[in-house]
């Protein structure tokens, strides 16, 4: 191909090797960037399939774990050895509405940056703060 | 005594004359060339600088980088500063196995063989060359060289007194630049349009058809395929690529034409495109209103450089360098985990570079190189390159629409051209000239970033069949 090209001088050469190219060049560009796109849309279609059944799936992996802990709290609460923090409730909703209203922004701004499912989280309502002495 | 200091200082006065650019403006290999324009070559260079430098401060036309094209085109023009910025140029020898056999300027090897050397005009000095030749060629054998003295046994370049630019442009010869410089873009850059819409990926592959079409173009003026092919890589409307594949194809003759001209018509994008957008599309066409792109989440852009990568690195490795390291940027961007480095790669690591590569660039327009029929050949076929790149993605875009039933707007397929984010505004520009409530930036950023895949692609391809 190299050996041709250095070669082609003449007019109908220099047709030859631009077609050439042309379609080469053109057509390889097509193909690649066609295939991202088809490599984009499976992407699209893959993690809606993993959202679907992750949640079964870590549903019964937590399920697992969720039985080995209950074992370990039974055990431990026979043995008088329950160390869970408690929380006592102070107050509860004594908190003034512009503040609570501010808190609520932020919770949907976190929501909506951290989630990675695309959807919108407007719809979400604070409608009880609790204030806890944990110490 | 008096006499001592007296021959002393007029000595003194003499080398000073002789170092300064009047005497010597111009490397004699250039002479020996055919460039007889002397001094006045450079000051139409020191011109053609002031313009660009205008241009970039007064009409704000790419200033990032024409500020930094015009001052080294400035720099390097001022009569005698070559020599100094780069150094000084001479003959190398070398044989069959390697082994260099002398090396040095035109005069110190004239004189170290007893050569005549003389310098007063361009035949004296090719008189010189030739002597030099034909004492090379004679005694080759008794120099300890091994096999046959060809001509390509010697080669002209920088030997002595090696300047700062003479480094620098080691970024730009050794292609470190350019992809550094995506480094930074693919840490800008927003990809969730093109993964909300991946058919506009075509259109950024329609775009490319400048290329091409211009690649015919250059070989029809006499250039070879790989000086063809960095000529019409300008059509992929991308600085970064255009210099990579023209280092690439070897062509750092035509490097600061071509850069030029390819940074010159992306900052004329708003002049060339809208009347070719206008004429290919009809009003009804330009009227129509794209749905709302999907959100896209964060685990798809964050798969999106991976798989990208992976796979133009499994069918085209030769656009890797430049289209891996835009989507590490991407990566780095997306992943979110690295706020330093992403905040390094799209501030201070691309403003280093494109200082860097700015200025480099513009001291390969030294009046010599620059001041010839091919910089007028290249800017003319640039803009072909351009308005046929906007035509094939507009075309596209057309053929699109149909085939979606009059959903895609077809002006967004000439921000196929990348010129990122220039060619998407324009795209908005033209449509919000028929509805002023009409929005198309974003469903042209899509086209607009698939553009840089798109041209850097293009260049691997030119690079696999032609490197």
């Amino acid at each position: 191909m190299q050996l041709y090209l250095l070669l082609s001088t003449s007019a109908a050469d220099k047709w030859s090797t631009g077609g050439i190219t042309t379609l080469l060049g053109l057509g390889m560009t097509f193909i690649m960037l066609a295939l991202l796109v088809c490599f984009i849309h499976l992407l699209r279609y893959i993690l809606n399939f993993l959202e679907k059944t992750t949640p079964a799936f870590k549903e019964k992996i937590y399920g697992i774990f969720r039985k080995k802990n209950n074992k370990g709290l039974e055990s431990n609460i026979s043995n008088g050895t329950n160390n869970n923090t408690t929380e006592e409730l102070v107050a509860e909703n004594n908190i003034d509405n512009e503040t609570m209203e501010v808190i609520e922004q932020s919770v949907k701004q976190y929501i909506s940056l951290s989630a990675d499912d695309g959807k919108p989280h407007d719809r979400i309502k604070i409608v009880s703060v609790k204030e806890v002495n944990n110490d | 005594m008096t006499d001592f200091i007296a021959s002393s200082i007029g000595e003194w006065f003499v080398n000073l004359w002789n170092s300064t650019g009047f005497q010597t403006a111009v490397p004699d290999y250039y002479v020996m060339n055919g460039y007889s324009l002397g001094i006045g070559g450079q000051i139409i260079m020191l011109i053609i600088a002031g313009i660009f430098v205008f241009l970039a401060i007064a009409k704000k036309f790419e200033p990032n980088l024409l500020l930094a094209i015009a001052f080294g085109m400035f720099i390097i023009n001022i009569p005698g500063a070559y020599s100094v910025l780069y150094g000084q140029g001479g003959y190398t020898f070398t044989d069959e196995v390697g082994k260099v056999i002398a090396s040095g300027t035109l005069e110190d090897l004239c004189k170290a063989f007893g050569l005549v050397y003389d310098n007063t005009s361009a035949e004296t000095l090719q008189a010189s060359l030739d002597r030099l030749l034909s004492f090379m060629n004679e005694k080759w054998t008794e120099l300890g060289a091994t096999g046959a003295f060809t001509e390509n046994s010697y080669v002209y370049e920088i030997i002595a007194d090696k300047g700062l630019f003479y480094y620098l442009y080691k970024g730009v010869d050794w292609v470190i630049f350019p992809p550094l410089i995506f480094l930074g873009i693919g840490a800008m850059t927003d990809f969730g349009p093109l993964i909300a819409n991946p058919k506009s990926l075509l259109l950024g592959a329609a775009a490319q058809l400048g290329i091409f079409i211009t690649f015919i173009g250059a070989l029809f003026l006499g250039f070879g395929e790989q000086a063809a092919s960095s000529i019409a890589i300008i059509g992929g409307a991308d600085g970064p690529t255009a210099i990579y594949l023209t280092q690439k194809m070897g062509q750092s003759d035509l490097l600061p034409a071509i850069a030029v001209a390819a940074y010159s018509y992306m900052a004329l994008v708003p002049v060339i495109q809208p009347p070719i957008m206008k004429l290919l599309t009809t009003k009804k066409e330009r009227l129509i209103k794209m749905e709302q792109l999907r959100p896209v989440s964060k685990k798809e852009k964050i798969i999106f450089p991976i798989i990208v990568t992976g796979v133009v690195g499994i069918i085209l490795p030769s656009a890797l360098p430049l289209l891996g390291m835009l989507m590490l940027g991407n990566l780095i961007k997306e992943s979110g985990v690295v706020p330093r480095l992403s905040s390094t790669a799209q501030n201070e690591l691309i403003n280093i570079i494109t200082i860097f590569l700015g200025i480099t660039v513009g001291t390969k327009a030294f009046a010599p190189v620059f001041l010839q029929v091919q910089t007028l050949e290249i800017i003319l076929l640039g803009v072909i390159a351009f308005s046929f790149g906007t035509a094939g993605g507009v075309l596209l875009g057309k053929l699109l629409c149909k085939l979606s039933g009059g959903k895609i707007n077809p002006l967004i397929g000439a921000a196929g051209v990348s010129a990122v984010p220039m060619a998407a505004r324009v795209a908005q520009d033209v449509g919000r000239k028929e509805d002023p409530n009409n929005y198309l930036l974003m469903h042209a950023m899509g086209p607009n970033v698939a553009g840089v895949i798109g041209s850097a692609v293009a260049a691997g391809v030119l690079i696999a069949m032609f490197a």
